[in-house]
């Protein structure tokens, strides 16, 4: 097994330090570590969440430095692998004096760790034209935020070993660059890869996927540091089994959908995203770079002004008619490598190119061009092939028709609700919530799920699902602006197949079944359907159901805190 | 013998059998209208965005 930073055992004495106030994280940062960026926001994370003790181990054998030492050594070779240097700093909840204090101390204590590690890289032409000598985090995984309205999913658990103790931390992996045998790209594709790998990824492996990639297509090679490009990026990603879908942001046509419903498609069913966007830095030969940063995560605003103000002021041209569950979402959560770990990073500060009109009516780039966004990447498992956005669409083109088309008088569907939804449809109101889950978990939300008067399910419901308890669907949640941002509920949802590539044809084949207020919707001829656009009458079976009005979302099933 | 896996066609109409049975005659068919084709063309449009996204090189670093 290979010995990595977060497990190997220390060198030499362990440190305890008490961290609680009046110590100076600012003291401890400049007196130990230089003027290391990241390493501050690392601990005034620790310190949100009442981070009073600091373990200080030094490391000496871990495989993963001593690889990252040998690839330094390679590209630059006037750099001497025995000068590095390497810290674990481990971070705990209230004091831990010594080993056996540490030995004895509920585990919940651990609010995470960071390797620190300093290397001297000198002078080296084409590849560290000016050297670099200093501290930097080669990683780091903490607690989260305590705010409620930060939703993460599908975060990675990281077994640490801290003086002997074993003790595990979960997170999405922060990492900082360095810059030669590696960048900003690598470290955003480790912490999106390991998501789906259950352990970590080697940059030295990222680099020889990237080489074959580079040799297969005719790519000239350039030194790790240079940096990569999004279809090497998506390359890797394929090849630890991940799916991906992605936009380009850079020209100047018109997007068919906004950047943030990449990342929000992605993030929202536990899965990350990468944003490319471009600064306004320049490089020696004057050429802007872009950055790429991981996002895995989302707030939520219930008090959101954005779906009144769509229908006031600012109409919607989206093909649903109906506002999706992003719209409460006011930051995204991510990680930068130059900057730090688990960032809120709000949903309008980068924005998508655009151009304007000169005097001669000529389109040129605003002056927004730079700093804003290049290009976006979802991830999803290998396995599914449709998207969230694509899922999005077919989900709510098929549930919106079914919704109008409720038989007249039929038993469990109750004339207010009726009412309720032709208006907000009527106004583009209702609301989608896009998720990605296996028939097993449908079942149990469906157990566990509750009318307003408190009645369940029937139990056959949940029970016919026992066939597709393995298949995988993306899960369209319908619900009404109120009903959803404060009550977490829904008057319904549809079930698309995820597995097979929904084409661009109306063609019925990935509709499983819908849910409504008073009734479920199976599809009754859908082995005879044929690829039909407009005009397509496909014949629904509705049955009618105990439940007439809304159930918890998915995720936040009453008696649970989920949400 | 293990039975065959079910195709997701099979599975649709075992989810019909199921819930045709337990709506006991109360279930209502009706044929849906699909009035306009804005889904299919915004399929269209986001599937050409995609492939044209993938034919770009940005590189970040």
């Amino acid at each position: 097994m290979k010995r990595f930073a977060r497990t190997v055992p220390a060198v030499g004495n362990i440190e305890f330090l008490p961290s609680a106030r009046p110590f100076s994280n600012f003291d401890f940062v400049d007196k130990h570590f230089g003027d290391i960026w990241p390493l501050r926001r690392i601990l005034s994370q620790v310190r949100m969440n009442g981070g009073e003790t600091i373990v200080i181990e030094r490391l000496q054998d871990a495989a993963d430095l001593a690889e990252e030492n040998a690839d330094l050594q390679q590209l630059c070779a006037g750099y001497d692998p025995a000068s590095s240097r390497a810290w674990r700093l481990s971070f705990f909840r209230g004091a831990v004096a010594d080993l056996q204090a540490l030995r004895r101390m509920s585990p919940n204590r651990f609010l995470g760790y960071a390797i620190v590690k300093k290397d001297a890289v000198p002078a080296t032409p084409l590849v560290c034209s000016r050297g670099r000598t200093g501290y930097r985090v080669y990683e780091s995984v903490v607690k989260g935020s305590r705010h409620k309205n930060n939703y993460v999913r599908g975060s990675p658990t990281w077994v640490c070993c801290i003086a002997g103790r074993p003790l595990s931390i979960d997170g999405y992996l922060y990492a900082q660059q360095n810059a030669v045998t590696n960048c900003c790209a690598h470290v955003a594709v480790r912490t999106a890869a390991t998501r789906f790998m259950g352990t970590d990824l080697s940059y030295r492996q990222i680099n020889e996927w990237v080489a074959e990639f580079r040799m297969t297509h005719g790519i000239p090679h350039a030194f790790p540091g240079a940096g990569l490009s999004n279809d090497e990026i998506c390359d890797i990603l394929h090849r630890i089994g991940a799916n991906t879908f992605e936009g380009n942001y850079t020209g100047a046509s018109v997007h068919p959908v906004p950047y943030q419903r990449y990342l929000y498609g992605a993030v929202e069913s536990g899965f990350p995203a990468i944003l490319f966007f471009d600064t306004q830095q320049r490089d020696s030969s004057g050429q802007t770079a872009s950055h790429a940063i991981p996002i895995f995560g989302h707030t939520f605003n219930e008090d959101a002004w954005v779906p009144d103000a769509n229908l006031l002021y600012f109409p919607m041209r989206q093909a649903t008619k109906a506002l999706s569950s992003d719209t409460w979402v006011s930051m995204f959560l991510g990680h930068d490598d130059n900057a730090g770990s688990n960032y809120c990073i709000p949903r309008h500060y980068v924005e998508t190119t655009r151009t304007c009109l000169d005097e001669h009516e000529n389109r040129v780039r605003c002056k927004e061009q730079e700093g804003a966004v290049a290009y976006a990447i979802g991830t999803l498992p290998a396995d599914v092939k449709v998207d969230p956005i694509e899922a999005e669409a077919i989900g709510a083109d098929y549930l919106l028709a079914i919704l109008r088309e409720v038989p007249a008088g039929f038993k469990g569907w109750t004339e207010r609700w009726q009412k309720r939804l032709e208006g907000y449809h009527g106004r583009q109101l209702l609301v989608l919530r896009t998720i990605l889950l296996n028939g097993l978990q449908y079942a149990s939300h469906l157990k566990a799920v509750h009318g307003w008067d408190k009645k369940p399910l029937p139990k056959w419901l949940p029970d016919a699902f026992a066939r597709v308890a393995d298949d995988c669907f993306w899960m369209v949640e319908l619900s009404v602006p109120e009903l959803f941002s404060a009550n977490r509920r829904k008057l319904g949802e549809i079930l698309i197949r995820a597995d097979t590539d929904a084409g661009t044809q109306r063609d019925f084949k990935n509709f499983f079944c819908a849910r409504l207020p008073g009734c479920f919707v199976v599809i009754v001829d859908g082995k005879a359907t044929k690829p039909t656009g407009a005009g397509a009458q496909p014949k629904f079976l509705y049955i009618p159901l105990s439940v007439v009005d809304h159930v918890e979302l998915y995720g936040c099933e009453e008696p649970t805190t989920g949400c | 013998m293990r039975r065959a896996t079910m195709s997701f066609e099979e599975k649709r109409e075992a989810l019909l059998r199921t819930a045709t049975s337990r709506s006991q005659g109360q279930g209502v068919s009706k044929q849906v209208p699909f009035p306009n084709d804005d889904v299919p063309e915004f399929l269209r449009q986001y599937r050409q965005f995609k492939e044209d996204s993938r034919k770009v090189r940005v590189v970040a670093r």
